[in-house]
């Protein structure tokens, strides 16, 4: 038995759990029990990850194993972590964990409502851990479709019609990613001999180059379209809106980063000939998405609006930063993930938990907010501080590391996208000082939110934990880049093979 | 601005505008502490940021009046507080260096020294204002730093900074200039005589001069409207002619294309649905005219 499986297990062993309990009570705390454990593993595994390098590990994958599923296909079970899947492991048991908290009070079927959720976090999980492009493919697919129930059974809102088009959207990358994938198969063996759909085994594969210029634009925008890559975001601003806190917190925090991990791990690391050729086109698209997304959020009225275009312009950033193909840029895109990750998993939970108490998300019906909620008004102003790249916290690391990468390559084209995207951290700054100034501050604006209270424990438990991510990361950025760094050898080898 | 003079100094030769800013910048920091502190004590004391609810406190206010008065005198470079020293030498060494940059810092030496006491007549003599509560000074943890800083602010300059802070490790070898450090005093008296005379008690001189300058004046009152600028920068263009637009093209463009493919997807299949209808007539009849044009098409193949 492999150790990495347990990271599947764990969540299937809850979600049983969970069926065996009846109401709230016993639901949440078996689902807390679970989600706990999963944390502990996460951290044991970054420990392990750790100690393993530190004691002079050369592999590119640790804890690999492989067990045959259809022997016909090859298609196999193949699992394995380096260091930027530990990072990213460790991010969704942190957001599940204090998405399990932040959905404290779920009322209404909490019990189909853990295990959906829990379903979901178990795709991103084995998402992360899969080295087989099938079970990637998989496990992606077990990620998106919860969601779909999620947002359609506990959302708010228009909530068929979110659920609706987000599903529909994130299908329709998936069909144009699944072509992908199979293009990635079937060249797979220019020798002769067996498909096979393993990674490390495709890296060694040198694909010809016009297929790679086939199936790059499908595999990088059907896993952009989860990274809300412009034009295909859409379906972002409107699925959070109507999703339930937690579901927000994981959507935005961690699946919208399986969308720039495979941007990553498969259109670019597998087909980097045509990604540097065509890095021009979706250079362009990224940048629009990062400036755009910053000044969609500038008038938008909806909490939950304005942190999901804020998502797209941060996401957006991390393709950018992808594409850039340099070591600096995707260690600072690696950072931005498990960075934005923590910050947007809180500003949903916060976002939530004022929405619980005020019953409205616009924010020119509230006011005042920081005399009745300090705790929760405190927290969101660090969550915004953090967002608009404040020194000291997460958002600072890796803003300054994807510029500073982006801004090594001397062309005109890219310092001038560089410059453009740069410019976005004021636009950053003006939305989210705007709605803290507009909700937070001022005068009460309505007499029933002065009986408001503020924060409880287990509220206080959710948003602490990211905000020790946050700040830990912001304060102590060393030891998580250089674990990014160590694993990006491979990547940085493969490019400069085939390009130069 | 009088930042401003102690960066304007670095360009000095060989360092010494080095060594001058940054002493200036090192007493601005005593004095210019100092004038807030005693701002935050006047301002407790009246409970009002306006100089118009303020007037005749130096009898409530001693403590902070004296302080007030060293940093004022400071900032004005009067010797032999703390500003002439730093002053003298930014002065010293952009006399050597930039004429121009010479002739700006002695007018501005000459308006802070004016705006400087004009703040300081007009708070603590001035117009003997009826407070609703009487003023009182400040409790000991706010009047100890305003001490404090005054001692700085009038001791600071007898720091022999140019053995200190060089480029080269070796002290500068400086020393008072009367052609310089006396018309620098002069022009910081003139304007406190200035200030005097307008602000010492309450007259209408000071409304007439500003009919006076008319427009020059309110520009001035609105800070050049700079303010204004950066408002109607980003409220009336990053606002309303980037933001908004591009917030309406995101729900009505991009998102209305995908919602359309949406709706045309069900319109479509609401057409397709009609050839399903379970009818056998139908189906005989679409089967029998298949068959038909297939015999007529190889026909006309076969027959060439």
């Amino acid at each position: 038995m492999n150790i990495l499986s347990l990271f599947v297990l764990v969540p299937v062993l809850t979600v049983v759990g969970i069926m065996f309990t009846g109401g709230l009570k016993g639901t949440r705390i078996v689902a807390v029990v679970g989600m706990g454990i999963q944390l502990l593993l996460a951290a044991w595994l970054v420990f392990y990850y750790l100690a393993v390098k530190g004691s002079g590990d050369l592999n590119e994958m640790i804890l690999v194993s492989d067990y045959t599923w259809f022997p016909s296909l090859n298609i196999r079970y193949t699992v394995g972590v380096d260091g930027i899947s530990v990072s990213l492991i460790a991010l969704t048991a942190v957001v599940i964990f204090a998405g399990v908290f932040a959905s404290w009070g779920m009322d209404y079927l909490p019990r189909e409502f853990f295990i959906t959720l829990i379903l979901l976090a178990t795709g991103v999980f084995g998402f992360f851990i899969s080295l087989d492009l099938f079970t990637l493919f998989l496990f992606y697919e077990l990620a998106v479709i919860p969601m779909y129930l999620l947002i359609g059974i506990w959302g708010s809102g228009p909530k068929e019609m979110a659920a609706m088009k987000l599903t529909l959207m994130l299908m329709g990358g998936s069909a144009l990613l699944l072509v992908g994938l199979l293009g990635l198969y079937f060249y797979s063996a220019p020798d002769g001999g067996a498909f096979t759909f393993n990674i490390l085994e495709l890296a060694k594969v040198h694909m010809p180059s016009g297929a790679q210029r086939f199936f790059f634009p499908l595999t990088f925008v059907g896993f952009g379209v989860l990274g809300a890559l412009f034009p295909f975001h859409t379906w972002s601003p409107d699925g959070h809106a109507s999703a339930p806190t937690a579901v927000s917190m994981l959507h935005a925090g961690v699946l919208m980063k399986l969308g720039a991990y495979g941007c990553f791990r498969v259109a670019i690391f597998l087909m980097p000939e045509a990604a540097s050729e065509m890095a021009w086109i979706f250079i362009i698209l990224t940048s629009i998405s990062v400036v755009y997304g910053a000044f969609g959020a500038i008038m938008q009225k909806d909490l939950k609006y304005i942190n999901a275009y804020s998502s797209v312009s941060h996401v957006g950033l991390i393709l950018f930063a992808l594409l850039m193909m340099n070591k600096t840029a995707v260690n600072g895109a690696i950072l931005q993930m498990i960075s934005h990750g923590l910050m947007t998993a809180l500003f949903f939970a916060l976002i939530g938990m004022i929405y619980g108490r005020t019953h409205t998300r616009n924010i020119y019906e509230m006011g005042g907010l920081m005399k009745v909620m300090p705790f929760l008004g405190v927290m969101y102003l660090l969550g915004g501080l953090a967002s608009l790249g404040l020194p000291g916290f997460s958002g600072f690391v890796a803003e300054m590391t994807i510029f500073f990468g982006a801004f090594q390559h001397l062309d005109l084209f890219h310092r001038a996208a560089t410059i453009l995207v740069v410019s976005s951290i004021v636009v950053t700054a003006v939305y989210v000082l705007r709605a803290v100034g507009i909700f937070m501050l001022g005068q009460i604006k309505n007499k029933e939110h002065l009986k408001l209270q503020d924060a409880k424990w287990h509220e206080k438990l959710s948003t602490i934990t990211l905000m020790i991510g946050i700040i830990g990361i912001g304060v102590f950025p060393l030891w998580l880049s250089d674990t990014i760094l160590g694993s990006l050898q491979p990547f940085m080898d493969r490019l400069s093979a085939y390009l130069h | 601005m009088m930042v401003g003079l102690g960066v304007s100094g670095y360009g000095g030769e060989e360092g010494l505008g080095y060594m001058a800013g940054m002493f200036h910048l090192f007493t601005h920091a005593m004095f210019k502490a100092l004038l807030f502190l005693t701002a935050g004590s006047i301002i407790h004391a009246v409970h009002s940021n306006y100089m118009q609810d303020m007037g005749g406190l130096r009898k409530y206010l001693p403590i902070t009046h004296i302080t007030f008065l060293v940093a004022a005198l400071a900032i004005s470079g009067i010797p032999p507080f703390s500003g002439f020293f730093s002053k003298d030498e930014i002065l010293a060494a952009a006399f050597h260096s930039n004429k121009l940059l010479f002739y700006t810092e002695y007018i501005t030496a000459g308006i802070t020294s004016f705006y400087i006491f004009r703040l300081y007549f007009t708070i603590f003599w001035g117009k003997e204002t009826r407070y609703e509560h009487k003023p009182h000074e400040a409790p000991l943890n706010m009047t100890i730093p305003l001490i404090f800083l005054a001692l700085a602010s009038a001791l600071a300059g007898f720091i022999p900074f140019h053995d200190l802070v060089s480029s080269d490790m070796r002290p500068f070898d400086t020393n008072t200039d009367l052609m310089i450090a006396l018309p620098s005093v002069l022009i910081g008296l003139l304007g406190i005589a200035g200030a005097w005379i307008l602000y010492k008690k309450e007259n209408d001189i000071p409304q007439r001069i500003t009919a006076l300058l008319g427009g020059l004046y309110s520009a001035t009152y609105h800070k050049f409207y700079i303010d204004e600028i950066y408002l109607f920068v980003t409220k009336k263009i990053l606002f309303n002619l980037v933001a908004r637009p591009i917030a309406w093209f995101d729900r009505h463009i991009v998102d209305g294309f995908m919602m359309g493919m949406g709706t045309v997807t069900v319109k479509a299949s609401e057409k397709i649905r009609k050839l399903q209808s379970g009818e056998l007539q139908q189906y005989a009849f679409v089967y029998v005219a298949g068959v038909i044009l297939f015999v007529l098409t190889f026909i006309y193949y076969l027959g060439e």
